[in-house]
């Protein structure tokens, strides 16, 4: 690899059916563009045991510049005699790697674990840089890391619900992971994977799996305290019939107020605690709260024989 | 009346808040309309002499009323006891018993009622309803 220790090999050396012939040794490279002979590759072909490196027999590599990535076929040409008429040539091939192709992205989604109530938003910012990492020296350039969220386990991949979750890439390199849904529906876990790859590396590949949770406030919702104080009313029998809605009040104190809620009361005359009673010929009372104009409304009129 | 909130999904959450509703009886508070009582003389050895007044007006028109009354010796102010001499019908039942609805009855022998040749008594009249109070209609009577 590329920008690492050198690399060497030492080939097996030829025969000849006359042992005492020595072999003279050369090689060749193809492609030979760009040029990695006694650039990148060192060779030592003459077999005479001296000091230099490399030694007989031996092929070496290395540099520094990754530009010389690629696969190279090395023949070695084998020759005898003083005219070098006798010779035989072998092959091996020399795959100098790029650092990107072998390097190890490490991705970190442990900042999108996290367990969210249905109703207001939630935007985890985050950044490639913070949420990747590389073990490319600094100096190779890999080319752009991308990040992906997808659903996991399944299989094919399908993209996260986008009912739920957004992920807003418009101020890259700062990007949000956004959580909002009001829907019951969406209560539940979301497994999901980020994986993270060189774009120009898509073997070198890197997933962290995360789960979000969607929490129910609204099982069961809170209530917030002080509670307000009912307004007492007054009614005078026949005259035109009196209105007090209290929706309001339960409304501003339900945490969260989305939550669906009934209303419903009863009435206890004089103190007669035994005897509790809706006086419905008296009073009315709208408390299913859909939406109508007289929800959680209180209606009073006209009883004579109250 | 309590009113209570059951709210939540899967699982609910109650609360109760509590207010008081009165429902008024609206003869509880009904206004009057006093209405011009007539002055009257008695003559003691008359048999009797009924006045009959024209009912005060009462808002709500509904609302049932009742009257009765007091006096005083106009002279002194001094609560005078005119039962034995007067009888009035205050409420209005329409019954058979003398004397009518809305009638003073001036009858008596009793010559006690006055210490000279005559007395002049005031005579405060009041008509009730569902503890409500009408001011004072007044007329004098002359025995």
């Amino acid at each position: 690899m590329l920008r690492q220790l050198k690399g060497a090999y030492v080939f097996p050396a030829f025969t000849s059916d006359i042992a005492y012939c020595p072999f003279d040794y050369t090689y060749s490279v193809l492609p030979a563009s760009p040029i990695i002979k006694s650039v990148v590759v060192d060779f030592d072909g003459t077999i005479d045991g001296d000091a230099v490196a490399p030694d007989d027999y031996q092929f070496t590599w290395f540099n520094m510049d990754v530009n010389y990535a690629g696969t190279y076929t090395i023949t070695v040409t084998g020759s005898l005699g003083a005219s070098e008429q006798t010779f035989d040539t072998a092959s091996f091939e020399l795959k100098l790697i790029h650092p990107c192709e072998v390097a190890t992205l490490t991705a970190d989604a442990s900042i999108f674990e996290v367990s969210h109530p249905r109703g207001p938003a939630k935007n985890i910012a985050w950044t490639i840089d913070a949420r990747v990492t590389s073990d490319i020296e600094v100096g190779v350039v890999c080319g752009p890391i991308i990040v992906e969220f997808i659903k996991d386990p399944d299989t094919p991949e399908v993209a996260i619900d986008a009912d739920v979750f957004t992920d807003t890439r418009t101020g890259a390199p700062s990007m949000s992971f956004d959580i909002e849904t009001v829907d019951f529906l969406k209560v539940g876990t979301y497994p999901m994977i980020m994986r993270a790859y060189y774009q120009n590396y898509s073997l070198v590949v890197h997933t962290d799996q995360f789960t979000v949770t969607i929490t129910d406030p609204c099982a069961p919702p809170t209530w917030e305290s002080p509670l307000p104080t009912l307004v007492d009313q007054e009614y005078i029998l026949l005259a035109a019939g009196k209105t007090y809605s209290v929706l309001s009040d339960f409304t501003s104190i339900q945490i969260p107020s989305f939550c669906p809620m009934s209303l419903d009361y009863i009435a206890v005359k004089d103190g007669d605690t035994a005897n509790p009673d809706k006086f419905a010929s008296l009073i009315t009372f709208d408390g299913t709260l859909d939406s109508g104009a007289t929800d959680g409304v209180f209606k009073f009129e006209e009883l004579v024989d109250f | 009346m309590t009113v209570t909130a059951t709210a939540g999904t899967t699982l609910e959450s109650t609360v109760e808040l509590k207010f008081l509703v009165t429902i008024v009886d609206p003869c509880s508070r009904a206004t009057f309309t006093v209405n011009t009582l007539v002055d009257q003389t008695y003559v003691l050895s008359d048999p009797f002499k009924d006045y009959t007044y024209t009912p005060f007006t009462v808002d709500p028109a509904y609302c049932p009323v009742t009257y009765s009354y007091t006096a005083v010796v106009k002279s002194s102010g001094v609560a005078a006891d005119l039962s034995t001499a007067v009888t009035l019908d205050g409420l209005p039942d329409t019954d058979a018993v003398a004397p009518d609805d809305w009638t003073f009855r001036f009858e008596t022998a009793n010559h006690d009622l006055i210490l000279g040749y005559e007395e002049t008594y005031t005579i405060s009249l009041v008509a009730t309803t569902t503890g409500v109070n009408s001011n004072p209609g007044t007329f004098d009577l002359l025995v």
